[in-house]
């Protein structure tokens, strides 16, 4: 028997053999908050899967390989039917991760999600205020409902993690972050990197951080950057696939859907169509994403930014139409990385 | 602690697995850990279903592989032993 050294090589197994450990499940896309930042598109009225579905899928997944599900949306609290599908997850041997706002989570909740045994509940956090976090979710009343549903989770032992989208209107509230989620008792993860934007936010590129507030989010706090910084020393293997997508991560919309992940807009399948491993197997931007390797990426061959890049193909994708361009807004993050950690870049 | 051969062992609660070629990872959500089984430790895992006891555990393994029963009773009650010390299966009767 052996620990993380055995899940290392499995994940890499699972790479090589395009075994889908982990799958992302949209299970609505309705939500009760309306986030300036947020990838995914506005309201929409698409019929969402319902727990019979989820049942047959499920036991494809478990055929396909996939160990994790992340339960997700939009809100994913807003399905009817949410508590009955995260059940038949666990049921059917699956490890679990929650992505919420928390607007939803009352005491009630808190005792349904302790007893799924949730890997963690990640909620949004934006600032360490209401009125700054109220913002960016449009919805008044969202910060206090986010961190007692925080703080409740945590007390009641439920792992919580706090994820923050580090953006300008943010950066300067990220001190106070860092304190509210010790204080709750939460990780907390932090990320400059916006995901591509979908329909609903056309200004990704004025939230993003600039260059010199980089910088000084790298310096501030650099233990916390953990993404960015423990790959510091790596080494490009330019037979590498450059991303997870496809090859051991896949999503899922609420409507069957099938996405390489959940930050790709094209579907490439429908699982009320065929069966998951018909669309894993077969489709094109499928195989293509995993005949992908570093070494096909000319832009970011020999270069000196790899070791902290988080090059996203769907962001490439979203904004070229192509796989191999390089990502603008990974370049920019990763050189603010290197030069804060005194690389000459 | 001495495994009996009546009892019945089942997955803990806050753990989830997959097989994954000839091994099994087995996530304890609770421990924030995981583990990976090896052939026969997947078996004997998956063997822990909530249904079958020890005995009938014992007797399926003797079909399959060329040992003396007592040498795979002694494996499995050895391995029975450190899974539940690790808090990957229970005793659920």
């Amino acid at each position: 028997m052996t620990q993380l050294s055995g899940l290392d090589r499995l994940m890499r197994k699972t790479m090589k053999k395009a075994i889908p450990l982990s799958a992302h499940i949209m299970v609505t896309d309705r939500c009760n908050e309306r986030c300036t930042h947020c990838y995914l598109p506005g309201q929409s009225k698409k019929k969402i899967l319902a727990l019979a579905n989820y049942q047959k899928i499920f036991t494809q997944l478990r055929q396909a390989g996939t160990l994790l599900l992340t339960l997700s949306g939009g809100e994913p609290l807003l399905h009817p039917e949410f508590f009955a599908i995260a059940a038949q997850a666990r049921k059917d041997a699956f490890a679990i991760r929650i992505y919420t706002n928390g607007l939803l989570i009352n005491e009630q909740n808190t005792r349904k999600i302790r007893d799924l045994h949730p890997i963690e509940v990640c909620l949004s956090l934006y600032a360490a205020h209401a009125s700054a976090h109220d913002s960016i979710t449009q919805v008044p009343g969202s910060f206090q409902k986010t961190t007692s549903a925080a703080q409740t989770l945590a007390q009641a032992g439920v792992p919580v993690k706090l994820k923050t989208p580090v953006m300008h209107g943010n950066f300067k509230d990220l001190p106070q972050i860092r304190s509210l989620a010790q204080q709750i008792g939460a990780e907390l993860q932090e990320s400059p990197y916006l995901y591509p934007p979908g329909s609903n936010c056309a200004n990704a590129s004025q939230l993003c951080l600039s260059k010199e507030n980089l910088l000084d989010f790298f310096s501030t706090k650099p233990d916390s950057h953990g993404k960015f910084r423990l790959q510091r020393d790596r080494t490009m293997d330019v037979n590498q696939h450059p991303c997870g997508a496809a090859n051991n991560y896949v999503a899922i919309g609420c409507d069957g859907n099938v996405f390489p992940c959940p930050m790709f807009e094209q579907p490439v399948g429908n699982l009320l169509e065929e069966s998951f491993l018909t669309i894993w197997n077969q489709a094109p931007l499928l195989q293509e994403l995993r005949s992908l390797s570093w070494g096909d990426i000319d832009a970011c061959l020999d270069c000196k930014l790899y070791s902290y890049c988080q090059r996203c193909v769907a962001s490439v994708f979203a904004s070229t139409g192509g796989l191999t361009a390089a990502d603008q807004q990974a370049c920019k993050i990763a050189e603010a990385c290197a030069q804060s950690a005194g690389k000459n870049v | 602690m001495k495994i009996e051969g009546t009892w019945i062992l089942a997955p803990n609660e806050a753990c989830a697995h997959q097989q994954i070629d000839d091994e099994t990872v087995v996530v304890q959500a609770d421990r924030g850990t995981a583990s990976v089984l090896n052939t026969i430790g997947g078996q004997i895992f998956s063997l822990c279903d909530g249904k079958a006891s020890v005995d009938e555990i014992v007797d399926q393994l003797d079909l399959e592989y060329d040992l003396e029963k007592s040498e795979i009773r002694q494996q499995v009650e050895q391995f029975a032993q450190d899974l539940m010390k690790q808090g990957l299966i229970r005793r659920l009767s």
